[in-house]
């Protein structure tokens, strides 16, 4: 095993496709997510918007779409990706089954970080006269901002993992890469160099999500 | 309630509210009707539990009556729809025992929030906080984030915030019982400076007999729902009349009478209240001239409830007992109340 025994071009156009993919499906995700979130929160008892059985539908979505494995969730919504984009496989046909997974997840994180906000808060800005839309824009995401962040960290974080299963499917990017070389081709050097940047992937994002957390509260925990 | 001649700010007509359905159901507020006047302080006392800051809640109906009507400042709140009643909200302030600041603004943003519903310009936002940060003795700290400040500091921005839409009306909700003695006092004297100057009705909610006693006009009890007792501070405090009065109004007086009674002393233990105009007259020597009659002060009070000063105290009478009985009607010619014992 020599060092130019290793496909570097082909690494590299694998790891640019890992990013896209993440980078497509978490800004699907995420505003997706955000709004399933604050729907499940604003629906649930106690809440302005209290719609007992409409809370209890998204949250059973929400549920279900949770407990299906992603790498049976990929051939089980395989119909409507080539609905949505054309095709089931490659780097296109990874996106629409990553977004059907991240979101219902985000849309989790939304929730738990909205409980945390203070009653009391937005007991205050409905006192103050405040319409209900600026209420959610200007005081619960507000002050839910931090937790957001690190929820969004998280699911970028299982994005990565979810990008390299999609290489099961001819998905593309890294996780397709060392299927495709380090399981069928046995070249455990690929394999190893694509594990090695998927960990350092990680790695920045999760102390890119913690710095952001970190700075944001700054001057603001009791 | 109504006072005569009182502009009504407030009315509340019969109110009723209950949580939970069918067994489980627990009555808050039990038909309740109130009316707080134009530029009063109105305090709402009772132990937690019972009902009052449901009751506050309703004023701006954070909390929705089952039944009844709320008026404020002649628009019938409970007939709105949602928009018509968020701009009326704009119209009542409200301070909260956990000051409910947005911990993600600084005082000043929090201060602006409600300006920034308005629509006004960026820079006459900036203008109006710090006006009122001026107001509220807080310019030194508008940069500060609520978790910078202190519990009095924070109620400090809390009422800014709840004057920027120059309203007519506050409610403080608990508002300084989070707070120690001192600043209680200090927020208090802010209030009470507010009422004055800007002419800001005030109704709140306490458990606490001492915010009452320093700066509220008329007062209120409530008990398991229902306002038991009303009137005149001074009035309710020196003959409060039901037992849920006398209750809150033990968690601060010396016992009644003390122990320095010394009963083997001999001679008769009166108890006397003056209040009002009776409070600056020498009753107490007059009604002993000319008698053989000897009085001590055992124990007792003279202060002051806004603005009507008053006297508790425990006296002994020593002298022959018809002469007693003449000082002792004396004293009530005078406008005292005498509490005698039986065996007079």
């Amino acid at each position: 095993m020599s060092y130019d025994e290793i496909p570097w071009p082909i690494i590299w156009q694998a790891a640019r496709e890992t990013l896209v993919m993440l980078g497509a499906s978490l800004a699907l995700s995420v505003p997706i997510g955000l709004v399933i979130g604050v729907l499940v929160f604003l629906t649930s008892p106690g809440q302005f918007w209290q719609q007992i059985w409409v809370n209890r539908l998204l949250s059973l979505i929400v549920n279900v779409t949770r407990s299906v494995p992603f790498v049976i969730m990929m051939i089980y919504v395989m119909p409507i990706t080539r609905w949505l984009v054309g095709t089931s496989i490659g780097m296109k046909g990874a996106i629409p089954p990553l977004v059907i997974a991240a979101a219902p997840f985000f849309a989790r994180m939304t929730e738990i970080a909205l409980r945390e906000v203070d009653r009391g808060v937005i007991e205050a800005a409905e006192a103050m006269g405040t319409p209900r839309l600026l209420i959610i824009w200007r005081v619960l995401l507000r002050e839910a901002r931090t937790g957001l962040i690190a929820g969004v960290t998280v699911t970028a974080v299982n994005l990565v993992s979810y990008t390299a299963m999609s290489g099961v499917i001819g998905g593309g990017g890294l996780g397709d890469l060392a299927i495709r070389y380090g399981y069928q081709r046995f070249r455990p050097d690929v394999m190893l160099v694509t594990v090695v940047l998927l960990v350092i992937l990680v790695q920045l994002l999760q102390s890119f999500g913690d710095r952001l957390v970190q700075r944001l509260s700054r001057n603001q925990i009791d | 309630m109504r006072l005569p001649g009182g502009v009504g700010l407030i009315i509340l007509d019969n109110l009723c509210k209950s949580y939970g359905s069918g067994k489980h159901a627990v009555t808050v507020i039990d038909h309740v009707s109130m009316e707080v006047t134009k530029g009063e302080i109105f305090g709402i006392i009772g132990q937690s539990g019972a009902g009052k800051s449901t009751l506050l809640r309703c004023v701006n109906l954070l909390a929705r009556p089952d039944s009844g009507s709320v008026t404020v400042g002649g628009v019938e709140l409970t007939r709105l729809n949602t928009r018509e009643l968020q701009a009326q909200r704009r119209k009542i302030g409200m301070i909260f025992q956990h000051f409910n600041l947005l911990s993600t603004l600084t005082a000043r943003d929090n201060v602006a929030f409600p300006l920034r519903l308005e629509g006004l310009s960026r820079q006459e936002i900036r203008r109006r906080a710090d006006e009122l940060l001026e107001m509220v003795g807080m310019s030194a700290h508008a940069d500060k984030y609520p978790a910078q400040l202190s519990g009095g500091q924070k109620q400090r921005i809390g009422i800014a915030r709840a004057l920027a839409g120059r309203p007519d009306v506050l409610l403080c909700d608990e508002a300084t019982s989070a707070l120690d003695q001192e600043t209680t006092r200090s927020v208090l004297a802010l209030l009470q400076d507010i009422n004055r100057k800007l002419g800001v009705t005030i109704l709140l909610v306490t458990h606490e007999i001492e915010v009452v006693r320093a700066i509220c006009d008329r007062v209120a009890v409530m008990q398991r729902g229902q306002i038991v007792e009303s009137g005149r501070t001074a009035d309710l405090l020196l003959r409060p009349g039901h037992p849920a009065t006398r209750e809150l109004l033990r968690q601060t007086e010396d016992p009644y009478g003390g122990d320095a009674s010394g009963s083997d002393a001999g001679g008769t233990i009166i108890r006397v209240l003056y209040s009002g105009d009776s409070a600056g007259k020498p009753a107490l020597s007059e009604a002993v001239r000319g008698t053989s009659v000897q009085f001590v002060i055992l124990h007792g009070t003279v202060s002051r409830i806004r603005d009507v000063p008053y006297g508790r105290m425990t006296i002994r009478l020593t002298g022959p007992s018809g002469e007693t009985a003449s000082v002792i009607g004396r004293l009530r010619e005078q406008g005292w109340e005498v509490e005698t014992p039986d065996v007079l």
